[in-house]
């Protein structure tokens, strides 16, 4: 994973996304421990204190929970719960972006479905 | 209270103001920034609390003690800078087991197993040393010292890229293990900003800033695009400063962007552009 | 405790221990030669003159070349430790009280070989010049006597035992001056700013200089020594208490002394 320190996003919700992607696709799985906020911190070159916001961020939405003295791990249910958050994103992420640009493009709905069903 | 405190702290040399009135706290157990243009102050505030120079006027206080000419207070520091202060004609290893009569919570294994990491001889004098590899073994001894506070002046002078990746690891790693405070004085501040939790900017022996560096960067973003259109938009706006490049604008405008028109682009604003514009002229 | 680290830190006995042994014996085999050169030159005055003039004795060398070796050998190596433990004391943060007691018994060791290098030398032109005046040269001892021997504090006794106490002279000399110039020019050197102990020194230098020159013209030695001895009490004291005080701007140094 590779931090984009130019985007918009601030690190510590980079980091949260991509243990999020990590979780949903399945390669890190439920029940699994997650690498520590060091080891994360030091292949990203990034504070720890951020790193350790970030997983706390997902501490707090129940992905991830900690264990004493063992680390921290994806909890039961964390892909559901994901996935229905990542659902109600999508139309603000995705949608209303794709409809920006295909205006600006001139592109009309009947175009846009038309593209869809290409894809 | 833990940490290094300033209080109105001045340093003239002759009629020369080398820092002006700064105050400010170093809380324990962070990594901060310390940047500055050169000849900004920098140096001479290190100096200062490391005891190394003496101040004008103005106190520092090291865990609510004062600490200039205080033992105990200075045990706590330790810096690491350009100048070359241990005896030259010692041999590396030798060099870890002096500093570790004054510093003795050193911790000498992990001092040669960062020297093998850094492939750096550890039977070979100071001397003979390239400026790369005196750097290396500076900040060998800064990061195994054990200290409570740590400066590095300008620590990757000479380090060719490699050596600068492992070195920003081997510092979060130790941060990490450690959790000693790290002031990380450079001029680097791009290769560095995702690293530090706080900034202090310096500018002419005076402080800009002293703040957590996601805040100074979330504070101000950048607009981009056709420069009438840019500078209708910031109008009203507190603008930091702006890059012009043919008819293309970049200003960076402190606060949150709102009702940005067709046209314009909004990005993050870099702690090093951010830097610049804060201490241009 | 961190004077003894400093002091640990910058010398090495073995080294030390190595430069005063080779130092001896270059000094040893000089002032052997210097003897010899110097009986030589003394029958030549015996033979040649009658009346024995100042510059007849004067050529009759002093101070060997072996002592300057000493001198300037023992200068450089002061040097080079006091650049050394003081960069040191930099570097791992000891305050200046350390530094400075530190530096004032590094003085003292250096000092100290110098004059017992020094010692050899002015014993041996004093047994030289105890010989003139017994076995050999018997009965020409007027001829010397009447000559002024005015080089240095040298005793016109030409004794072992006055040899021993001009080398104590010496070395409380050399202690004083030493002290006194090597914490300057340390200080200097390593770019030590507001150390008040610099005002302190060049007072003591200027002092030694003209004390040294009043000697050298008046031979009056009981007043110069004292004055000197009383000089170098005052600098010690003053040092000492400068040290105490851990004082660091020169307005307070002037007061101290």
């Amino acid at each position: 994973m590779q931090i984009n320190f130019e985007s918009e996003k601030p690190i510590f919700i980079q980091l949260a996304d991509w243990l999020s992607d990590s979780i949903i696709s399945g390669a890190i799985k439920e029940g699994e421990q997650i690498p520590s906020t060091t080891e994360m911190s030091v292949q990203l070159k990034i504070n720890p204190a951020t790193a350790l916001k970030g997983v706390n961020m997902l501490v707090d939405k129940g992905i991830i929970y900690k264990k004493r003295g063992l680390g921290m791990f994806v909890s039961d249910g964390a892909v559901e719960k994901l996935r229905k958050e990542r659902q109600a994103e999508f139309f603000g992420e995705y949608i209303k972006k794709m409809l920006d640009e295909a205006a600006k493009l001139g592109l009309s709905k009947k175009d846009i479905i038309e593209l869809i069903e290409r894809g | 209270m833990r940490g290094i405190e300033l209080k109105n702290l001045t340093k003239y040399y002759k009629d020369t103001k080398a820092l002006e009135d700064v105050s400010l706290t170093i809380e324990y157990g962070k990594i901060y920034g310390l940047l500055g243009r050169n000849g900004a102050g920098k140096s001479t505030m290190v100096n200062l609390i490391s005891n190394r120079i003496f101040p004008t006027s103005g106190e520092i206080y090291v865990d609510g003690e004062m600490s200039i000419e205080n033992d105990t207070a200075l045990r706590k520091i330790f810096t690491m800078s350009e100048h070359n202060l241990l005896p030259v004609d010692k041999k590396f290893k030798d060099a870890v087991k002096l500093v570790k009569m004054f510093y003795p919570e050193l911790d000498e294994d992990y001092a040669f197993a960062l020297a093998d990491k850094f492939e750096l001889d550890v039977k070979k004098k100071l001397m003979g040393l390239s400026t790369g590899y005196s750097s290396i073994a500076k900040l060998i001894i800064a990061l195994a010292s054990g200290a409570d506070y740590i400066f590095f002046d300008e620590p990757v002078l000479g380090l060719d890229a490699n050596h600068r990746d492992l070195f920003y690891k081997e510092l979060i790693e130790r941060y990490a293990q450690t959790g000693s405070t790290y002031i990380i004085s450079t001029h680097l501040i791009d290769e560095c900003a995702s690293l530090i939790e706080k900034a202090i900017i310096i500018d002419k022996g005076k402080l800009i800033v002293s703040k957590d560096t996601e805040r100074i960067m979330s504070d101000s973003y950048t607009v981009t695009g056709a420069a009438e259109l840019v500078d209708k938009y910031t109008a009203g706006k507190t603008v930091i400063g702006s890059d012009t490049v043919g008819g293309i604008k970049s200003a960076y405008v402190k606060g949150k962007p709102e009702n940005v028109p067709q046209g314009l682009e909004i990005s993050k604003a870099s702690l090093q552009s951010l830097f610049i514009q804060m201490t241009n002229d | 405790m961190y004077t003894k680290k400093l002091l640990r830190a910058t010398l090495n006995i073995k080294e030390i221990l190595v430069m005063a042994l080779m130092l001896a014996a270059i000094i040893a085999v000089f002032t052997f030669i210097e003897f010899q050169g110097a009986r030589g030159d003394i029958d030549d005055i015996i033979e040649k003159n009658s009346i024995v003039t100042q510059e007849d004795l004067d050529k009759i060398s002093v101070l060997s070349p072996a002592a300057v070796i000493a001198v300037f050998s023992s200068l450089a190596f002061g040097m080079a430790f006091l650049t050394q433990m003081t960069n040191l004391s930099l570097q791992v943060n000891v305050t200046r009280k350390h530094l400075y007691r530190a530096m004032l018994i590094l003085q003292s060791i250096c000092a100290s070989i110098i004059t017992l290098t020094v010692i050899p030398t002015m014993l041996g032109t004093n047994l030289l010049f105890s010989k003139f005046c017994t076995g050999d040269y018997a009965g020409l001892e007027s001829k010397f006597r009447d000559a002024a021997f005015n080089t240095w504090v040298f005793s016109k006794d030409m004794t072992i035992s006055s040899g021993i106490a001009e080398g104590i002279l010496v070395m409380l000399l050399a202690v004083f001056v030493f002290t006194v110039i090597g914490t300057l020019l340390g200080m200097v050197l390593t770019r030590l700013r507001g150390a008040a102990l610099a005002a302190v020194c060049i007072t003591g230098f200027a002092i030694a200089v003209g004390l040294l020159i009043m000697l050298i013209f008046l031979h009056t030695r009981i007043i110069s020594i004292s004055v000197l001895a009383g000089v170098l009490i005052i600098m010690l004291i003053a040092q000492h208490r400068l040290i105490k005080t851990q004082s660091l701007d020169a307005r307070t140094a002037v007061k101290v002394v």
